[in-house]
């Protein structure tokens, strides 16, 4: 039998207190080899939580937990973290392979890393002789470097070279698997975040709101912060009222009209159905790749159509409210002219217009529709 | 009517060529996104249509006027940058006011002009602010007031959205969206200078691709991206990147195909004027689905990796012969569970481009000089 791998790092309700008065509070246990990322604002918190773990900053109560050890009482060196900063960490006085190599024992793996961030030519040179992207590239191979139990990225992405930043979006998580790290990505982007984490950690208001995989974060968001934070284009969101008769729908603007039956509800949230109906206001969330053309469809006024090569964007004008929409195919009918949708039940979401939280999830036909 | 052409423009500076041989022609309500130029090739650029500077060979004619007949500051050009300078000691409405003001005009007329613009683009309540202060989304709004304030027949864009952090991605999307509207351009000729593939698609009538100071496209966004001139441009264009594989064509009785990973990809006949001996193989990973083992002329492969991004999940197989491929699909599309599957390819969707000139084959008329050898092996097997 495979034993699933004992929790790595526990942070067991670490809190620090903020001058107002009000506190970050972090849970989350994270297992060895697991990739976390955290997206989220404010970004201050994102990056609180990791100087915390990593020793930078003295939490005002709650315990962190490295492979059962307490390491929350000891100092940033004893912790034996690996750490990424945003900003130029380098020693001016080392060129950068010095740089590099400071505490670093696997040849082999310096080789895979400055391939992976392109340092190879430059490795002769002093930080100060470089651009600030090879300065940058060299704190994060630095980190990749160290033999550690923990890596911390705090957001060392956004002074890379675009280019640099593109390929690793791709290549930097076979490598960090390859090497079994454990790590905790702070990045802004959620492209980066989808395409490296496990799970994605979502914060918001000092608290983590919901860590799960991006696929279960896209399709079942817990609220509104979680539903927007993923999804490029991100969800419509429009204030509405459910109304629930022996179909479920809904009225955009003056008088486009949505609605489908009960099947079409993830199983397990269908009792949430009465509780959502009886809400005066709800907020509906509706992802744009959702909208798909149909004849006999609802009529919908195109604003904008920008095709993009593999999709097209689309913001439309459904009876007064705007939708943005991710066509998969290629058309180009001109701004000014009307297409007819529908709505696939699948990227259907309500939320409570007050507190955020999710009420209900729309999901997909058991039986997908045949091309 | 043309607003603005390059003839042949070259333009040197310390020993190395910023622009060589260049030539477009910009009409009125046009636009055009030139993507691809360095930092000093762009800077050349935006001063040759400013007027700065002049061309070392060739010419430039604005409304038909040659550049070099006219003041630089008689060029109705509105520039828009993504940083603008001096912000530190105006309120919004002395920013969009400062080309008025500095050609005192009355008071009264510039209160009107900049209500006017401001109403327009939603910068009324921002007005007494310190530019500073503002979002990107407003930055760039009030920088497009003030470049419209002097009715403009031509405005240049250097990458207006370049303000935007990756972690304010959804404001940027939703200017991206807004921008050619926001510019009232069809008064005017949009020039945008950008890095980003996809602001080139949503933006250009057509699309400049510069490479190392030349020309090495300029078409329409569904010439250059379905029929790219070679393969840096194939790649520079579509997200994820396009596939490549080098292949030798081959033939039997049933037509021309390329073995791929213990499959054949058939080409279609219209495909066979212009392959090559050594060919690479473009399939933009859109183009690609992943199918059962038991579909007829699919090829096996692996799943290696699943991701989303933005509203597509793309797949990373690995074939047989350890090639890797990534396959694109909507969200919706259900995965399988087994990682054991097979792939197909749209049949029309192969770009095949000259593994030694790594031109696309097609683009250039000579290319039937490959015709010579298919016919030859066509013949053979008769």
């Amino acid at each position: 039998m495979i034993m699933a791998p004992p929790d790595h790092l526990i942070l067991d309700s670490i809190a620090k207190t903020r001058p107002d008065g009000s506190s970050d509070i972090f849970d989350l246990t994270v297992k060895a080899g697991e990739i976390i990322a955290l997206l989220g604002t404010p970004a201050e918190s994102k990056a609180l939580m990791l100087r915390l773990i990593a020793g930078f900053e003295i939490p005002s109560s709650g315990t962190i937990l490295l492979d059962g050890q307490r390491i929350d009482t000891l100092p940033p060196e004893q912790r034996g973290i690996a750490m990424a900063a945003s900003h130029d960490t380098l020693f001016p006085a080392l060129n950068l392979r010095d740089n590099l190599t400071f505490k670093a024992k696997s040849s082999r793996r310096r080789d895979a890393v400055t391939r992976m961030m392109r340092l190879d030519q430059t490795l002769n040179q002093y930080p100060h002789q470089v651009a600030r992207s090879d300065r940058q590239s060299t704190v994060l191979a630095r980190a990749l470097l160290r033999p550690a139990p923990l890596h911390l990225f705090n957001n060392p992405f956004d002074d890379l070279s675009p280019a640099l930043r593109l390929s690793l979006r791709r290549s930097l998580k076979p490598f960090l698997r390859e090497h079994e790290i454990t790590a905790i990505i702070n990045t802004g982007d959620q492209a980066e975040a989808t395409a490296w984490a496990d799970r994605i950690a979502i914060l918001a208001d000092g608290v983590i709101r919901q860590c799960d995989t991006p696929a279960a974060l896209r399709a079942q968001p817990v609220d509104l912060a979680a539903a927007t934070l993923i999804g490029m284009p991100p969800m419509n969101i429009y204030p509405a009222r459910l109304d629930v008769a022996d179909r479920i729908g809904f009225t955009l603007g003056k008088r486009i009209r949505f609605d489908f039956d009960m099947s079409a509800l993830v199983p397990t949230m269908r009792g949430a159905l009465a509780h959502a109906a009886r809400q005066s206001n709800v907020l509906i969330g509706i992802r744009p790749d959702a909208f798909q053309r149909a004849e006999n469809g609802l009529n919908a006024h195109i604003n904008v159509n920008q095709w993009l090569g593999d999709v097209t964007h689309l913001v439309l004008n459904l009876g007064g409210e705007m939708a943005i929409m991710v066509d998969h195919q290629a058309h180009h009918d001109r701004p000014g002219s009307s297409i007819q949708i529908t709505m696939n039940p699948a990227g259907f979401h309500v939320f409570d217009a007050t507190s955020g939280k999710a009420l209900l999830h729309g999901h997909a036909p058991t039986e997908p529709p045949s091309p | 009517m043309t607003a603005l052409a390059f003839h042949n423009v070259s333009k040197n500076h310390a020993g190395r060529n910023l622009l060589e041989d260049v030539s477009f022609e910009l009409a009125k309500g046009e636009s055009l996104a030139i993507i691809g130029a360095d930092a000093d090739s762009k800077a050349a650029l935006l001063d040759l249509i400013a007027g700065i500077e002049q061309p070392d060979q060739g010419s430039i004619s604005i409304h038909g006027q040659n550049s070099t007949e006219r003041a630089f500051d008689q060029y109705p050009i509105g520039l828009i940058e993504a940083f603008p300078p001096a912000l530190s000691h105006q309120s919004v409405f002395r920013f969009i006011a400062a080309p008025l003001i500095a050609k005192q005009q009355p008071k009264a007329e510039i209160h009107q002009a900049v209500t006017a613009f401001a109403g327009g683009l939603g910068l009324e309540p921002v007005l007494d602010q310190h530019p500073a202060t503002l979002t990107p989304t407003l930055k760039l709004r009030m920088m497009i007031a003030q470049a419209l304030i002097m009715r403009p027949e031509l405005i240049l864009l250097d990458n207006p959205l370049a303000a935007f952090t990756a972690d304010d991605a959804a404001n940027a999307l939703a200017m991206r969206l807004d921008l050619p509207n926001l510019l009232q351009a069809d008064q005017s000729a949009a020039i945008y200078l950008t890095d980003d593939d996809r602001q080139a698609m949503a933006w250009g009538h057509r699309i400049l691709v510069l490479h190392e100071g030349r020309v090495a496209q300029i078409g329409t966004p569904m010439e250059i991206y379905r029929q790219p001139a070679n393969l840096h441009i194939a790649r520079l264009f579509g997200n994820p990147t396009i596939n490549l594989l080098p292949a030798s064509p081959a033939i039997d009785s049933s037509g021309v195909y390329i073995n791929l990973a213990g499959g054949r990809l058939r080409l279609p006949p219209h495909y066979y004027t212009h392959i090559a001996k050594e060919c690479i193989v473009g399939i933009r990973p859109e183009h690609l689905s992943i199918v059962t083992r038991q579909t007829q002329g699919a090829i096996h492969a692996q799943i290696s990796a699943q991701t989303l991004l933005d509203e597509k999940s793309i797949t990373t197989l690995l074939t047989r012969d350890h090639h890797q491929i990534i396959v694109s699909q909507p969200t919706q599309h259900p995965l399988p569970e087994d990682p054991n599957i097979a792939f197909v390819a749209e049949t029309d969707a192969f770009l095949l481009f000259d593994a030694k000139l790594s031109t696309r084959l097609g683009h250039d008329k000579e290319d039937s000089r490959y015709v010579d050898w298919l016919a030859e092996r066509l013949a053979k097997m008769e």
